[in-house]
């Protein structure tokens, strides 16, 4: 419901905007002077046009970063992290970290990050390009409500506990592209401006690993004792698991070539200057990623008997049929079964992004990335981002990021946008501020341009 | 630069998360318990599960007894009673044996010549006489020299033969060497030509070193003999017995032999002894004033084919009748005894310069005896017990058994106060000699081991001090054929009898759990041979390999036996803030279940424990910081006159504890004293029969509340 709710509010923020303001930016303003690239404010989120949108011949350095869980804040890991160095940490904070996971929502997180080189510059008025090369990574994990309720509400006032959507999965990879920007502009002032991007990466695999439950319903647990007339213990669980083996004393080409995958980028994006309002429709992360020898592991539990000795006892059975065929065997541990090859789905990151001046010198952004499902499965996002210019150069810019369970984010930053020189800090604090924050990214770059 | 981006994101990180980490322990958990309070209320199923009796014991340890009991069996025990071992022969003796010395007073045949010569005409016809012959000496017939004598009997022969022309009458005439006339002859006529023989008695006379024999003739008438024609005498002193006499020159050897074991019907009746050790210890006497030296031969008695012999001397005795004696030791050890053949082959000889011999001293002059003991190595031969009654032996033998050879698991301590109603043993006899055994009054018996010996103690007889029942007999079973009062063991022959040993069972677990040092005693009486042609050797036995299995079959006090088991265990080994705070966490916790008793026993368990190690020797009972549950009752079955069960019966029983109690199993260890309380169950009068199909089912669950956020 409430992403619903959010996602509601970013489509009528987004698409409300022009209406806001339709002569912000006078032509004299310093907002009206502000470099096309650096008016496309940015993101604490994946932005792969961010370097090659500003039109001028240099390199760029940037990396950055988003982390997000919707239970433990800032100062609980640093109390984790206390009592794990005083050897303190054992089963009472597990109750209480159980105690602190919202009900109804299980534990959860993302993670996203990059670091990035990128060489690029305009070709002739409308056509700019930009080479880049970096690392790139995806992360999400969700313990589902329905498998945490057993160990923090207990089976006396429910008796069946399922993995539900319980899943994780992390992927790093390597890559290189190349990105461009086709500027089409009509005649007259107040014409708008039109910028189509595109741009493609080759992508080789560093790091992949998952987990998921194989059955629909995420399986079951079952713990039948008080209040039942027969006590029963039933699990019908099925976990399955990949990960890039490790590559013993293997060099950096080894790991690169255990796969390989291809991410292209499109941007849309269109641009009243006058008036300063943008639009602009992002989707990137379109492709795949081949991984040609993955691990796979998996628990595969379906028993049930009267007691929990029973169970086990069940577990270590082998059941062969008739020839002596192995028709049921529980694979408990979480084992490497085989090696597989795998083709990954890229989280697809699809954003809508609309900006406008509220005067000379206040640009505001709203922006919603659209959820990911899937294994790279990412929540809404909703950012409102303001870009104060009391020196054309020198940006300030304060925001909020909604969506996600970690409850609003609130983001801040400032940079030196020149003509030939780029430097930027910009950082955030999610679900609440300092200690209190469930998360945090940050973006840093430099960039010099002749 | 691409570095320095790393290292700047990290270092926000780590300064946002740094700035965020509390200062001490209780902040950060505080941090964490920021949450509303929880309360995990878990209710699990943990086992429903059978726990067959012989759980509790020693799995690869119990059996089931022909009756059907529960079995623990005790580690096989092998009874040796030696029988070999124990054939002596004592007090054997030599048939008698005298020699007597009448050689000494007995004088060999001995004569000498006399001739008278006529004269040349005229010789006077009167008085002619011979010239006396040289001295006539006696000896014995051993040729000891007479140096004078008194002659008890002897006759000398007289022969005279007149050559000449003319009859003469001729005398005679026999003087030792003092002159005395040893013998007398009468002066006879004797014709011419004609030969005259007579004797006289030398009955009394006596003699002193040599006999010279005179002779004269006188011619009849006035016929005058040729010149140079004689008369002959002829004198012989035939072997004569002295009444006394002093030899000179003494050396009178003899040799005799005697079956020296003719009488000994003991060893008659074996055809060959092998002996282990023995001897035969001869004394011999001599009455004779004369060293006897003396060398014995025993014929039949050898050793690697060589006879048995030795010497021995014996000093002269004084003389008057009274005797000196030596002895000689035989050796035995290694011999092989033939009784029929045993001969006693005496050779003896008195050697000396002089001796003065008298009746008194020949007369069983030499005595022979002999007495031995031989501890048999071998026995061949028909060894028949009524005439050899060594074959009838008393035997003992033990074993010791400790608490080692046995595990009763955790009805150990049950067992000490109740009584054992079965004990079956299946025992193994075997003969291992070639020759019928008997045992007698034979019985497998319980003793104390002495700790000083190592052995069971005995009394002042030297007999095993045998455990003795509530009537003051001695406790034992009597080993014997099915419905016979002895065993019979045939030669070289295996038999398997079963016994009921509940009686010695149950006083031998009781003393070694009580850990004294207790013996399984076999005692009795063995005969060997019936007669018939066998063998036995000193290492044969009547070996028992005793096979015994306890069954539970005991009889409890209807208050029932109460032990107590005190355990260090490991605790969960959790630093003491954790389990401060797990305890703190633990609001309940408990084990319920229900208990279905398939055993004949009732139960009470009550259970106290204290964190730590309380030491060797403790009593958690005791402590005033223990943690004690509520006891826990488990209610008796219905068993039948013989303590088997018949109805198993049904109890609820839990055991709740609160957090602070659980924080005393938390630590590194944990003392825990167990009191456990057996009781019959009923209607078998205390008789409680466990049998390996006994069993209890347990439906257990666990149940726990614990505690989360904000306390």
């Amino acid at each position: 419901m409430r992403t619903r709710y959010l996602a509601v509010v970013a489509v009528v923020s987004v698409l409300g905007a022009p209406f806001l303001q339709a002569q912000a930016v006078p032509d004299d303003s310093p907002a009206a002077r502000v470099d096309a690239g650096y008016r496309r404010s940015p993101t604490l989120r994946a932005d792969p046009f961010r370097n090659v949108m500003i039109r001028h011949w240099g390199f760029t350095l940037s990396s950055g970063g988003l982390v997000a869980n919707n239970t433990l804040n800032l100062d609980d890991i640093g109390a984790i992290i206390f009592l794990a160095d005083e050897d303190s940490l054992g089963f009472g904070e597990a109750i209480d970290i159980s105690g602190l996971i919202p009900r109804g929502s299980g534990l959860n997180g993302v993670a996203e990050g990059m670091a990035r080189f990128h060489l690029g510059g305009p070709l002739g008025g409308a056509l700019a390009v930009g080479f880049s090369a970096g690392v790139n990574g995806f992360g999400s994990f969700e313990i589902d409500d329905q498998a945490v309720s057993l160990f923090r509400d207990g089976n006396a006032t429910q008796e069946q506990f399922s993995l539900g959507e319980t899943r994780g999965a992390a992927l790093a990879v390597a890559e290189y592209g190349i990105h461009g920007t086709l500027n089409l502009k009509a005649s007259g002032s107040d014409a708008p401006h039109v910028t189509l991007g595109f741009g493609g990466r080759v992508l080789k695999p560093l790091y992949y690993a998952s987990g998921n439950s194989l059955l629909p319903d995420g399986g079951s647990l079952t713990i039948t004792n008080s209040g039942s007339a027969v006590p029963s213990v039933a699990a019908r669980i099925q976990f399955e698991g990949f990960n890039t083996p490790e590559i013993p004393n293997g060099s950096a080409s080894d790991y690169l070539d255990q796969g390989s995958g291809f991410a292209a980028d499109l941007l849309a994006r269109i641009e009243w200057p006058t008036s300063g309002f943008a639009a602009e429709v992002m989707v990137a992360n379109i492709g795949s990623l081949d991984i040609d020898a993955v691990e796979r592991r998996e628990t595969n539990i379906n028993v049930s008997g009267s007691t929990f000795n029973e169970v086990f006892d069940l577990l270590q059975e082998e059941v062969l049929d008739q020839f002596g065929n192995l028709v049921k065997d529980d694979t408990l541990s979480f084992d490497v079964q085989d090696t597989v090859a795998l083709s990954i789905d890229l989280p697809k990151v699809v954003r809508i992004t609309a900006s406008a001046w509220a005067n000379s010198i206040l640009q505001i952004d709203v922006a919603a990335t659209a959820p990911v499902s899937g294994q790279f499965k990412s929540p809404l996002g909703v950012d409102v981002g303001t870009t104060w210019r009391f020196s054309r150069v020198i940006p300030l810019r304060f925001g909020v990021m909604m969506g996600g369970d970690q409850g609003i984010g609130f983001t801040g930053g400032i940079a030196v946008e020149g003509r030939n020189f780029l430097m930027q800090f910009y950082g955030g604090t999610l679900g609440g501020l300092f200690g209190k924050a469930k998360g945090g990214g940050g973006r840093f770059e430099f960039g010099v341009f002749f | 630069m691409r570095k320095f981006h790393g290292i700047g994101l990290g270092l926000i990180s780590l300064a946002s998360i740094t700035a965020c980490q509390p200062d001490t322990i209780t902040e950060a958990r505080d941090q964490l318990g920021r949450g509303d309070p929880t309360s995990i209320d878990l209710s699990v199923p943990i086992t429903t599960d059978t726990l067959a009796i012989d759980r509790f014991l020693d799995d690869s340890s119990t059996t089931t007894t022909a009756d059907g009991l529960l079995g623990i069996p005790i580690d096989s025990q092998s009874v040796n009673v030696s029988i070999g071992d124990e054939l002596v022969f004592s007090g054997l003796n030599f048939d008698p044996f005298t020699f007597g010395y009448d050689q000494m007073l007995m004088t060999d045949e001995t004569s000498t010549t006399e001739t008278v010569v006529m004269p040349s005409p005229p010789a006077p016809l009167s008085g002619l006489a011979a010239p006396p012959v040289g001295a006539i000496t006696f000896s014995t017939p051993a040729g000891s020299s007479v140096q004078s004598a008194t002659i008890g009997s002897g006759w000398v022969v007289r022969t005279i033969t007149n050559n000449t022309v003319c009859s003469a009458t001729v005398s005679v005439t026999a003087t030792d060497s003092l002159n005395n006339a040893v013998v007398s002859f009468p002066d006879l006529l004797v014709g011419v030509g004609a030969s005259i023989v007579d004797s006289a008695d030398a009955s009394g006379s006596t003699m002193a070193n040599f006999v010279q024999i005179g002779a004269g003739a006188v011619p009849t008438g006035a016929c005058v003999p040729v010149s140079g024609s004689f008369v002959a005498v002829d004198i012989v002193f035939r072997p004569m017995t002295l009444a006394s006499v002093t030899l000179t020159g003494v050396d009178e050897p003899f040799t005799d032999s005697y079956a020296a074991l003719a009488s000994e019907s003991r060893v008659q009746a074996v055809d060959t002894i092998a002996v282990a050790s023995g001897s035969f210890t001869v004394t011999a006497q001599n009455k004779l004033p004369v060293a006897m030296d003396l060398a014995i031969q025993l014929q039949g008695v050898f050793r690697n084919g060589v006879l048995e012999s030795g010497n021995l001397t014996i000093p002269a005795a004084p003389g008057d009748g009274s005797t000196t004696s030596g002895t000689l030791v035989f050796d035995l050890t290694g011999d092989s005894i033939v009784p029929s053949q045993v001969i006693a082959l005496v050779n003896g000889s008195a050697v000396a310069a002089s001796a003065t011999i008298t009746p008194i001293v020949v007369t069983d002059a030499v005595a022979v005896s002999a007495t031995g003991d031989l501890q048999v190595e071998k026995l061949i031969g028909s060894l028949d017990p009524t005439q050899t009654p060594e074959l009838n032996v008393s035997v003992e033998d033990f074993v010791s058994i400790s608490s080692d050879d046995f595990d009763f698991g955790d009805f150990e301590d049950a067992i000490k106060d109740a009584t054992i109603n079965s004990a079956q043993a299946t025992l193994v006899a075997q003969n291992t000699a070639n020759v019928p055994m008997v045992l007698q009054n034979f019985n497998m018996s319980v003793a104390r081991i002495d700790p000083a010996t190592g052995e069971p103690q005995r009394d002042m007889s030297g007999d095993y001090i045998l455990e003795i029942d509530e009537m003051g007999n001695p406790l034992g079973v009597p080993v014997t054929d099915p419905g016979d009062t002895v065993l019979m063991m045939p030669p070289a022959s295996t038999k398997n009898l079963a016994l009921d040993l509940a009686l010695v069972a149950d006083r031998i677990v009781k003393l070694a759990l009580d850990n004294i040092d207790v013996a399984l005693v076999a005692t009795g009486d063995a005969v060997v041979g019936d007669g018939s042609q066998g063998s036995i050797q000193r290492s044969d036995a009547v070996a028992f390999a005793v096979d015994l299995v306890v069954g539970l079959d005991l009889t409890l006090p209807v208050t029932g036996v109460t032990f107590q088991l005190n355990e260090v265990e490991s605790g969960a080994e959790i630093e003491a803030d954790d389990a401060d705070d797990i305890a703190a966490r633990i609001a309940t916790a408990g084990v319920s279940s229900t208990v279905v008793n398939g055993t004949p026993f009732a139960l009470l368990l009550e259970v106290a424990f204290v964190e730590g190690s309380a030491g060797n020797d403790f009593d958690v009972f005791q402590r005033s910081d223990r943690v004690e549950l509520t006891p826990v009752t488990v209610a008796a079955p219905s068993v039948d006159a013989q303590g088997f069960v018949t109805a198993p019966t049904s109890s609820d029983v839990s055991v709740a504890l609160t957090g602070d109690q659980i924080r005393q199993l938390l630590g590194d260890s944990v003392s825990t004293s167990i009191r456990i309380t057996l009781l019959p169950g009923a209607g078998g009068g205390g008789r409680t029969a466990v049998r390996p199909t006994d069993e209890i089912m347990l439906n257990v669950s666990a149940n726990a509340r614990v505690v989360g956020g904000t306390q």
